[in-house]
């Protein structure tokens, strides 16, 4: 194990609690579904501490967890798909935000969702891990498989759609 | 690269958790505890469907055919002038021959001639 992968594991706590409001944060982006982003993202913390109490401390603790969130969040999102008509008809989402929360919550929320659903998945998800995430590019390039290069640029084309789309919409 | 604070800041804030959300998956993940699976309901009674009807499938149609086994009986009588007598086991006497092809109660046993004729 690298130097860097026993820090992590002194650290255990402290890189948890830095990473936690983060990864939920991009997992809710991700999914729009609080109790479903909180599940994704302690998953994803879960198995960062597991590996590190095994002695398997990954070489950066944020590509890990966000990697694992990333893949999470997608079978998640094909598991909602699938369940939805089933708990639409038993009325089982009770663990969604109150409809006060979700009122105040909603507008900015909804024309930022719209916005986001206007880039390609690949650009969404370069800019999700970054701006949302707090991801560095080279965490987000080890996350999606990408040189960082090619990270940037979808990132740089993300910003400038969005920045277009928010204009649009509050114009 | 084109930098813009305002959008990375707006996204931030649109998709805030809060901050005892944070803490407590935080928790959670150090105390390496499972997520508590809050669609599991559904789940299992799903799969406890799918092994039912797929259970039903295979099985049903590949179960043995149910036949009736013959019973182990033999029967001795005696054949006179045409006519067999037979004494049957519930303690009766069954005659048939001639223009009798049959000698048998509405329930219980009794004797029937299918074909031929007695000789």
């Amino acid at each position: 194990m690298s130097d860097r992968g026993s820090s992590v594991i002194v650290d255990l706590e402290r890189t948890i609690a830095e990473l936690a409001p983060r990864v939920l944060r991009y997992a809710n982006a991700r999914l729009g579904d609080p109790a479903l982003a909180e599940d994704v993202a302690q998953e994803s913390l879960t198995a960062l501490v597991r590996a590190c109490r095994n002695g398997g401390g990954p070489h950066s603790a944020e590509a890990f967890v966000f990697a694992i969130a990333r893949r999470r969040a997608g079978r998640a999102a094909w598991r909602r798909r699938l369940w939805a008509p089933v708990e639409l008809a038993s009325g089982a989402r009770s663990s969604a935000p109150s409809p006060e929360a979700r009122a105040i919550a909603r507008d900015e929320t909804e024309r930022v969702r719209n916005a986001l659903a206007h880039l390609s998945s690949r650009d969404r998800e370069a800019i999700l891990l970054v701006a949302v995430g707090g991801v560095s590019m080279s965490d987000a390039a080890s996350a999606l498989g990408l040189s960082i290069s090619a990270v940037k640029m979808r990132v740089s084309r993300a910003r400038a759609r969005l920045a277009a789309l928010l204009e649009e919409q509050h114009g | 690269m084109d930098d813009d604070p305002q959008v990375d800041e707006r996204l931030r804030a649109a998709f805030e958790p809060g901050a005892r959300a944070a803490a407590r998956i935080a928790a959670a993940a150090l105390a390496d505890r499972a997520v508590t699976r809050r669609r599991g309901w559904l789940g299992l009674a799903a799969a406890a469907a799918t092994v039912c009807i797929v259970s039903a499938l295979v099985f049903w149609p590949s179960g043995p055919i149910p036949h009736v086994e013959p019973a182990a009986l033999s029967l001795s009588g005696s054949l006179t002038d045409g006519l067999l007598v037979v004494s049957l086991p519930d303690g009766s006497v069954a005659i048939t021959g001639g223009d009798a092809r049959q000698d048998r109660p509405q329930d219980g046993f009794g004797l029937v001639l299918v074909e031929g004729e007695l000789r």
